[in-house]
């Protein structure tokens, strides 16, 4: 620790009369002029015989300009360091203190010295004002902790009792904003608030003195003094957690599971997604996801997840404000987010707040980073599957705006020789390109660019290439009207296609076509009414443009005709209001409501049905045509955001949720797991739109000063209007896809436990989750009736899900992290009988889905191996060492039963069938 | 300006990974016992051919359960009726049907229970003649493909079957046989020297033109001969069948491909439920497997002899051994060994036999000695 230096001025023993004379002031007169502190110091110590003691390095910048005649020394200070952002305390021993900021008082502990003349944090008791330069030098935190902003003028004529402090909280060393941070205060007026996307925090306190505690996760714990005398901004800077190699720090209030009012939600930081063991060593978002508790999916190498019970579909998966239709590369065996761009996750299983709606189950939003603002900086990386690069720092040269480009490639045409039989000789390649920019014009404008492009192509095993991709564009403008309202407002483009083209017979050469974009314009607001209210609201629009399909010839030769199902269009627009409502300390409720209103638009021509009647080509009545731009058919709803909260004790509360949502956009697919060539519909005259509730209870406990959390959450849900198929029905280039799809209910319900430790040498979480989602279709103008008419489990219910994700620290060398999960094997449909047909011994099925495949169990393990912890090297080195699936279990994927050669066979098909190793060297210099 | 560069290097050890294991078949208690109907109504010339089975228990070991004794009459929607005739393997038979192309036929069963089954009108569907069937090598195997196409642009959908052919020879020419206890000259050698075999296909070929502008199905693939098998060790024969469908037909023939050919991809359909076109009369939802078409058939066949596949790379398993004159009454009496030549000692007496196995000498234990009428 450097030590301060008390620079003492003036020991001049003042000659003076015996005691008596001295509590006659002492009175100056004189013309100072552009003099340093010392200078300035020296002349008054002369004349009165005070003695100063300040930091010289504080006043280094100083000039003292002031004229005086016989004034007494308390107002020649006051003049001399007026406007200067410097106080002075004078004790009864002639000592004079100087300081910057509140004056000291003279009886406080010498700890209130300290003094820095560049602070990270930035005051600024103006809110008009402008950016302050920030700083280049390094200070210590603590020094910062004991210092006592003071917010706004202390001479305002303010008549209100409150005021509100609003900043932002960053990182220190990249400047980045950091959102869902905790920013509160403690005893009686105790409030809080996390800050929002763009690090943003708004909190009303009594005026006067208050402490601000400040805690993130991965940050070191803060605290700031603050005198609050009116409205003010304050900025504060967060350093990394880094634990020192001697002691292991243990925070004590990280209790933000305790005191939010939500439920189901989960946050994911990229660290801790690195951190886990994945396939081929690939750090993996989606993978990752699917280890939380509720949710699951269909097997191991699947696009999409299922949240609650919910459809692969029901997720709205947003990267930066922008919908991404398909999240992974490969088969689903990769997600398509680059990790080294990835900052953190949120997904949002239950209480989905109101600014998000348009999806059934749940909502993941991945929040990209913000380029390094103060240098240039890059990595590489050459992976088993991926190789990848990034960029990022500061863009027109200054702090205020900054950069990250990151992109991934593969040369996996490998991999495919690790697939079954059928999908070798295969071709694939993928890649995706991310770019971010971030652009501060003010404190209270900021402007955020995002881009993403993913693209997969493969071969499989034939002449048929498919492909497929995102794009996605988004513009983001963040406004903060003052302490108490901030906006954002997000306009965007996000698109996706897929293409299956084949010319290896000329006559058959075709090239089908898919796709869908979606244009959005959003404001979301946020109102800090005071600290007992928070209102969010808001609107956003969001007009959708599909190409149901196209089927092209490719070359002279072919005979393909060209079969072009017409586009659809259709317009989705939303209000909200959401009230987050601390009604005492203890209870606080969430208040939200969304309506949304779609329309169904022309041009389009529309088949009509005989009501009653199975909808079929034969009861087929009318066919309407609608002009560009007409509404042919309108769905409307409200929808319900509701969550309270009760905390009994700082580490014990329940909570409660109602949530219910609607979707006006449907997935179809037919195959059990999600493929490349599944495609979107927009709810139309004949297709109604899903909606879906659920209620959820939850229990939050903390434990060992909240290092060890533990919940337990129920919920209960309902589906209307899941769309099913009928038996043979084609989804593709189909013109009446009404005909082939059939409504059908769902309800899942289940129980979540989970015991996280969050801190210490061990950590990570258990959960088990208990679940069950059963679907039912008796419909009896659908035609045809699944299982007659009864439940019958989803192709994801999985009832018992048990899953380890841990880390253990042996040394500050050396950790283990490992992902053991258990689950119950997926329901399929076995056959209950057999016949010959063709010439083949043949397999009958009835019941759907009555049976299961044998149970999951797989251990991954991935040891982490540092280098020297020195912090000034030119490299620094680290060994990752793991394998997946470690006890090389042949976990099922899925249990069929094929006629080959005239018999029948079964197989149980596991696509990681065996320990797969991988070592990883990372060099960082 | 503080710059920093990340290299990330990767090596990874792999061992296997996907991988299919067998799985037995499913217990089932209960006896489903449906009824399976299969066949065309031939409308061309030739007889018709109707088989009616049921369906088993996945763990018993497949062979056909015939049901037998149920009535089988052929409806024209004119009221004409042709009844079939059945056999004991359940098939109901009837010689030559006139059928009127401009007519729709249904087909009705009463079984010996006494429950009676009917069928949808279906229309006559003439098939086109097959233009070609060739074939294509590749190193690893010969892959028969179909061109077909209908002038009137009408038939659009296809189903094919095929029956195959194929010689073999033993692997050694036997001049010698043992009859009761001695080494006689054989006096028919080649009759156990040339034989074919024959098979029928057993997965489902389908084919459509529904997405062309014109009625033709170019190069549709069907079944494949891995290099080096038995087929085409001397010659092959394929006679390739064509059958019409409608929409619908191809429809229910489309499913039962996907429901029992088309799985173990990582992208699997769930299993559909079969849409049949014959019903229970009294219990709409019993379900019956089974699509009743009506039409003609065409065939096609062609030849493929070793020459023209070279490299083939066939062989078996099969040694000459000598047996001397003292070993015989060991090898030869349970045919287990067949004498083939004379084998003289350096003296120039008679020592023994050569011989081989009876698989390699005998080839009426592979296939059948009588020449195919087409051959």
């Amino acid at each position: 620790m450097r030590h301060i230096h008390l620079i003492l001025l003036a020991v001049l023993f003042i000659h003076s009369s015996s005691s008596g004379q001295d509590n006659r002031p002492v009175l100056i007169s004189g013309e100072f002029r552009e003099l340093s502190i010392d200078q300035f110091a020296n002349e008054l110590a002369t004349k009165t015989g005070f003695h100063f003691f300040y930091d010289s390095r504080q006043f280094d910048s100083i000039r003292i300009n002031v004229v005086v005649k016989n004034e007494p020394l308390q107002k020649v200070l006051e003049l001399a360091l007026l406007n200067t952002g410097f106080s002075f305390s004078i004790d009864q021993h002639k000592n004079i203190f100087l300081v910057k900021g509140k004056a000291i008082k003279t009886d406080l502990p010498a700890g209130f010295f300290g003094k820095a003349k560049n602070e990270n944090d930035t005051i600024q008791n103006d809110m008009a004002a402008d950016r302050v330069p920030d700083s280049t030098k390094e200070i210590t935190g603590t020094r910062l902790e004991n210092k006592l902003y003071e917010i706004g003028q202390e001479n305002t004529n303010s008549k209100s009792a409150r005021a509100t402090i609003a900043g932002l909280v960053r990182d220190d060393k990249t400047g980045e904003a950091l959102p869902g941070v905790s920013v509160y205060i403690e005893g009686k007026d105790a409030a809080g608030i996390a800050t929002d996307q763009s690090g943003f925090y708004s909190l009303t306190l009594p005026k006067g003195r208050h402490t601000l505690h400040i805690q993130s996760r991965g940050k070191e714990d803060t605290r700031r003094h603050i005198m609050l005398y009116a409205d003010g901004k304050l900025n504060i800077d967060l350093h990394d957690h880094i634990i020192s190699l001697r002691s292991v720090v243990i925070s004590s209030r990280k209790s933000t599971n305790i005191s939010n009012t939500q439920l189901g939600v989960e946050s994911l930081n990229i660290k801790a997604i690195k951190q886990t063991p994945t396939l081929f060593g690939e750090a993996d978002i989606l993978k990752v996801v699917l280890t939380l508790p509720g949710v699951k999916s269909v097997g191991e190498a699947s696009t999409g997840f299922n949240v609650r019970g919910g459809a692969v579909d029901q997720n709205l998966i947003l990267f930066n404000g922008a919908t991404i239709y398909n999240p992974s590369h490969f088969f689903g065996f990769f997600s398509a987010f680059n990790p080294e761009i990835v900052k953190d996750v949120q997904l949002y299983k239950s209480s989905i707040p109101p600014k998000y709606g348009g999806r059934l189950s749940s909502v993941l939003d991945i929040s990209s980073r913000e380029g390094n603002k103060k240098n240039l900086a890059g990595s590489a990386g050459i992976g088993v599957v991926t190789s990848r690069a990034n960029i990022e720092g500061p863009l027109f040269g200054d702090s205020t705006s900054s950069f990250i480009l990151g992109g991934r490639a593969t040369y996996a045409n490998w991999l495919l020789t690790l697939l079954p039989q059928q999908y070798r000789n295969s071709k694939a390649s993928f890649y995706d390109i991310t770019l971010h920019v971030a652009h501060e014009f003010n404190k209270r404008n900021n402007l955020y660019l995002t881009g993403y492009l993913s693209n997969d192509r493969f071969n499989l095993n034939s002449d048929t290439v498919y492909g497929y991709g995102n794009k996605n564009v988004a513009l983001q403008w963040k406004h903060t009207f003052n302490n108490k309202l901030t906006s954002a407002v997000t306009i965007g483009y996000d698109h996706y296609n897929y293409h299956i083209s084949s010319d290896a017979n000329k006559i058959n050469a075709y090239k089908l076509q898919f796709n869908v974009s979606q244009l959005h314009l959003k404001a979301d607001l946020n109102y800090y009414l005071n600290s007992k209210h928070t209102l969010e609201f808001g609107a956003g629009s969001l007009v959708y443009k599909l190409y149901p399909g196209s089927y092209r010839p490719v070359g002279k030769e072919s005979l393909v005709q060209n079969d072009i199902v017409p586009s659809e269009q259709a317009h989705e627009s939303a209000v909200y209001l959401g009230d987050r409502y601390n009604i005492t300390r203890n209870l606080s409720i969430n208040l939200g409501m969304r309506y949304s209103f779609y329309q169904y638009l022309g041009a389009k021509s529309v088949y009509l049905y005989a009501p009653g009647l199975p909808r079929s080509e034969d009861n087929r009545v009318e066919t309407k045509t609608y002009g560009k731009g007409d509404a042919i058919s309108t769905y409307h709803g409200a929808e319900y955001r509701l969550a309270i909260r009760y905390a009994f004790t700082p580490v014990f509360s329940i909570k409660a949720g109602y949530n219910s949502l609607r979707q006006y956009i449907h997935m179809l697919s037919n195959t059990t797991a999600i493929a490349p060539t599944d495609i979107w519909k927009l709810s139309d005259p004949n297709i109604r739109p899903q909606t879906g509730d659920q209620f959820s209870f939850g229990l939050f406990k903390n434990f060992k000063s909240n290092t060890i959390e533990t919940s337990l959450e129920v919920y209960h849900k309902r589906l209307e209007n899941y769309l099913d198929y009928k038996s043979g029905a084609v989804l593709v280039l189909n013109h009446s896809i009404e005909t082939d799809v059939i409504n059908t209910k769902g309800k899942a319900y289940g129980l979540e436990l989970m015991v996280k430790k969050v801190a210490g040498k061990v950590n990570g979480w258990v959960s088990y989750t208990y679940s069950r989602t059963l679907l039912k279709m008796d419909d009896p103008i659908a035609g045809e009736i699944i299982n007659g008419g009864r439940y019958y489990p989803s192709n994801y219910d999985k009832p018992h899900d048990i899953t380890l994700v841990g880390n253990i620290k042996l040394s500050h060398r050396f950790s283990i992290s490992s992902n053991i999960t258990y689950s119950t094997g997926r329901p399929i449909t076995l056959p209950v009988a057999m016949y010959f047909y063709a010439g083949g011994q043949r397999v009958h099925y009835s019941e759907r889905n009555a049976y299961r495949i044998p149970d999951n169990f797989r251990i991954d393990l991935s040891m982490n191996i540092e280098g020297n912890h020195k912090v000034n090297q030119k490299t620094h080195n680290s060994w990752t060492v793991g394998a997946y699936n470690l006890t090389g279990r042949k976990n099922p994927y899925s249990v069929y039963f094929v006629t080959e050669n005239g018999r029948v066979n079964g197989y149980k098909l596991s696509i990681f069938g065996s320990i797969i190793p991988f070592v990883n060297y990372n060099i960082r210099f | 300006m503080k710059a920093f560069l990340k290299i990330t290097v990767y090596s990874l050890i792999l061992v296997i990974i996907g991988c299919k294991q067998d799985y037995p078949l499913p217990k089932e208690t209960r006896n489903l016992n449906l009824l399976v109907v299969e066949g065309m109504l031939n409308s061309g010339p030739g007889p018709t051919q109707i088989r009616l089975s049921r369906t088993f228990n996945p763990t018993d070991l497949g062979s056909v359960v015939p049901e037998l004794n149920a009535q089988v009459v052929v409806e024209g929607d004119n009221n004409t009726t042709s009844v079939l005739t059945g056999n004991t393997r359940g098939e109901y038979i009837h010689s030559q049907l006139n059928l009127n192309s401009n007519q729709k036929y249904r087909l009705k069963i009463k079984t010996s229970g006494g429950k009676e089954y009917i069928s949808d009108f279906v229309p006559v569907q003439p098939a086109p003649a097959i233009d070609s069937v060739h074939w294509k090598r590749t190193a690893d195997e010969i892959q028969f493909l179909i061109t077909t196409h209908d002038p009137q642009n009408k038939t659009r959908y296809y189903r094919w079957e095929y029956d195959e052919t194929w010689e073999i020879h033993s692997d050694f020419i036997s001049n010698y046989k043992y009859v009761n206890g001695i080494v006689v000259l054989r006096p028919d050698p080649f009759s156990i020297y040339y034989c074919w075999k024959s098979d029928v296909s057993s997965a489902i070929f389908l084919g459509s033109s529904a997405k062309l502008s014109q009625d033709i199905i170019s190069a549709q693939p069907l079944h494949k001969i891995p290099t080096g098998t038995e087929r085409i060790s001397v010659r092959y024969s394929v006679l390739v069948k064509q059958y019409p469908l409608t929409r619908e037909a191809h429809q229910f023939w489309e499913i039962m491909k996907k429901n029992t050919e088309q799985l173990g991809t990582l992208f699997d359909p769930q299993p559909s439920q079969l849409l049949s076109n014959i019903h229970s009369v009294s219990d709409k939802d019993e379900p019956v497997i089974g699509f009743v078409s009506v039409g003609s058939l065409t065939q096609k066949r062609i030849f493929i002899t070793k020459s023209q596949v070279e490299p083939w790379r066939y062989s078996r398993p099969c040694d000459e051994r000598i047996i001397p004159l003292d070993s015989i009454r060991f090898y030869f009496p349970s045919e287990a060994w067949i004498p083939l030549q004379e084998w003289y000692s350096p003296a120039g007496f008679l020592a023994g036999y050569t011989s081989s196995t009876r698989s390699c000498v005998d080839c009426t234990v592979r296939g059948t000695p009588v020449k195919p009428a087409f051959w």
